[in-house]
């Protein structure tokens, strides 16, 4: 085995065991997801006439949204105990201090944060399409492709938070406030700032508003900020770079 | 901890300059104004135990950190087992394991665990000697135990066991015996020249004297960032200069009597018989007894006085405080 893989291995062992962190994280995923159409099957079943399909293509925009808020905070608190988490318990400069490359310290922080997020993210997405098809009752059941590619987009935002949050926590040396800023930010004030019309195309530099375009019209309805594709892409990409690029370089020049 | 040792392949110091294994020259450091090593020249040789004393603020930490490239120097260079820093800085660093300031760990993990994840970084044969140390360091009956429930002194056990994992020709220990009881303390002391006879090097700060006497061959006293003393533990404690005890029936007429051969002469606290006189530059002991006979004193008892590293370090560092 590689030491690439011996890090990014060891990294992803710190986060295993965390098991308030991880409990967390499943309840934010699937939990959430559970609960949403348990509580919309009970309801539907019990009162027809005044509520709806748990599923369908409404119940599928409904889960994404709770896959995107509430799995971007655990993704987030993920994201930031890889970025970290080391330098918070003391052992960064143990592990500096073994001659190791300080960038290879960080690189392995992302695919361990990304690997932790998407072990979560994956099965609450199972739950939040296969409940959109299974519990659609009358109403009609989204295309394949149209659940594919909303699957995919909300895993990409997720993935987009986590490695924002690795580098933002790498860059600080706080995780407490790397967490606020990030919450803050991803809760409320993008969300604000891509209503705010004023900004005219500005707002398609938002992570959120690059990441919405991403889902199909069919599912996710007419886009706050239309922009093509491609530049969607660029503009997380853009901003990912950003994190990461700061994120190693306070890895590498912080004193440990 | 037990006394088995883990097979170790510590590699012959072809790579080092005239079998040194740390330098420094005119290596600084300064925080804003203010200077916390200044210009500091250290030559540990290797196969040693090498003490650094230093009163609080003395800049021993700050001088490890600087070694391992914690922090960057202000100034001057830092040759670690053959290699300049921070060019050799990957390869010179893989040679060494280092404690700073107190070990650190991930609390969540248990102690396997932790060794674990330091050995990732460390290299493939790293893992291999995890198992091995933690039964050296007399901890793997704890093993799988988190190591945010360990004691202080498990905790250094298992930094001892961490620093190991690369089987590193140097080791840098920051004050080793911080929080250790007596019995660890012992354990500490026979580990380290345990260390030193399998043929490493072993760097320790400390601000125990007497640890330090009875663990370390050489010795480098550091005060406010600069090294004002270097060498064997021994020849720095003599460098004090020498003092007798003198037990006789007359003390007050004893020191009128020896005042033309003495430096000093002060009467010892709890004892009203007893003299301890350093004498003039050229006068012996024994000049010092005909003196004292012939002017009709008893002499009952005449004992040198062996100088402690402790009392040495107490009257250098006085010393330079005084002259401030």
């Amino acid at each position: 085995m590689s030491t690439g893989i011996a890090m990014i291995r060891a990294d992803l062992l710190k986060l295993r065991r965390r098991r308030a962190l991880m409990a967390w994280s499943a309840l934010l995923f699937a939990g959430a997801q559970l609960l949403f159409f348990g509580f919309g099957a009970v309801r539907h079943a019990s009162d027809p006439a005044h509520f709806g399909p748990a599923g369908g293509t409404h119940g599928l925009v409904n889960a994404l949204m709770l896959v995107s808020y509430l799995g971007g905070v655990a993704a987030v608190m993920i994201g930031t105990a890889a970025g970290g988490g080391d330098a918070a318990a003391g052992v960064l400069r143990d592990l500096v201090s073994s001659g190791r490359s300080r960038l290879a310290l960080f690189a392995v922080r992302l695919p361990a944060a990304l690997l932790v997020v998407l072990a979560f993210t994956i099965p609450s997405l199972v739950v939040a399409t296969g409940g959109a098809v299974v519990l659609a009752g009358q109403q009609p059941v989204p295309a394949t492709g149209a659940l594919a590619a909303s699957a995919l987009a909300a895993a990409v935002s997720i993935a987009v938070t986590t490695l924002l949050a690795v580098g933002l926590s790498s860059l600080l040396s706080s995780r407490s406030i790397a967490i606020g800023l990030l919450l803050c930010w991803n809760l409320a004030l993008s969300r604000v700032l891509e209503h705010a019309t004023s900004l005219g195309q500005l707002r398609g530099l938002l992570p959120n508003a690059a990441a919405e375009r991403l889902v199909p019209v069919a599912v996710g309805g007419a886009y706050t900020v239309a922009m093509p594709v491609a530049a969607a892409v660029a503009v997380l990409v853009g901003w990912v770079a950003v994190a990461c690029v700061a994120g190693a370089w306070r890895t590498a020049s912080r004193d440990a | 901890m037990a006394a088995s040792r883990i097979v170790t392949s510590v590699l012959p110091m072809e790579e080092t300059h005239e079998s040194t294994v740390l330098e420094t020259d005119e290596l600084t450091k300064r925080f804003g104004d203010r200077t916390v090593v200044a210009g500091l020249d250290l030559r540990v040789p290797a196969r040693c135990a090498f003490g650094l004393l230093g009163p609080n603020g003395a800049g021993k930490t700050t001088l490890i950190r600087m070694l391992l490239g914690l922090t960057r120097p202000t100034s001057g260079t830092v040759r670690l087992l053959g290699l300049t820093m921070p060019a050799g800085r990957a390869r010179a660093l893989a040679g060494v394991g280092a404690i700073v300031e107190e070990p650190r760990f991930h609390l969540h993990l248990t102690g396997r665990e932790n060794l674990m994840v330091a050995a990732a970084v460390r290299g493939a044969p790293a893992a291999g000697r995890v198992a091995p140390l933690l039964e050296r360091v007399g901890l793997a009956d704890r093993a799988d135990d988190r190591a945010g429930d360990y004691s202080l002194g498990m905790r250094q056990r298992l930094g001892i066991a961490r620093c190991l994992l690369s089987d590193p020709r140097l080791l840098i220990l920051d004050e080793p015996m911080n929080g250790l009881d007596p019995a660890g303390i012992l354990e500490m002391r026979h580990l380290i020249r345990s260390l030193v006879d399998e043929g490493r090097t072993v760097m320790v700060s400390s601000h125990l004297l007497d640890e330090v006497e009875k663990t370390c061959d050489l010795v480098a006293i550091l005060d406010r960032g600069r090294l004002i003393a270097q060498g064997p533990v021994a020849q720095i404690a003599r460098d004090g200069g020498r003092q007798v005890l003198i037990g006789c029936d007359d003390p007050g007429r004893a020191v009128a009597v020896l005042r033309r051969h003495v430096v000093s002469a002060r009467a010892v606290p709890g004892d009203e018989h007893l003299l301890q006189v350093t004498p003039a530059p050229g006068v012996t002991v024994a000049e010092v007894n005909r003196s004292m006979v012939e002017a009709g004193i008893a002499v009952e008892r005449l004992e040198p006085v062996r100088a402690t590293l402790e009392e040495r370090f107490l009257e250098i560092t006085s010393r330079l405080e005084a002259a401030k």
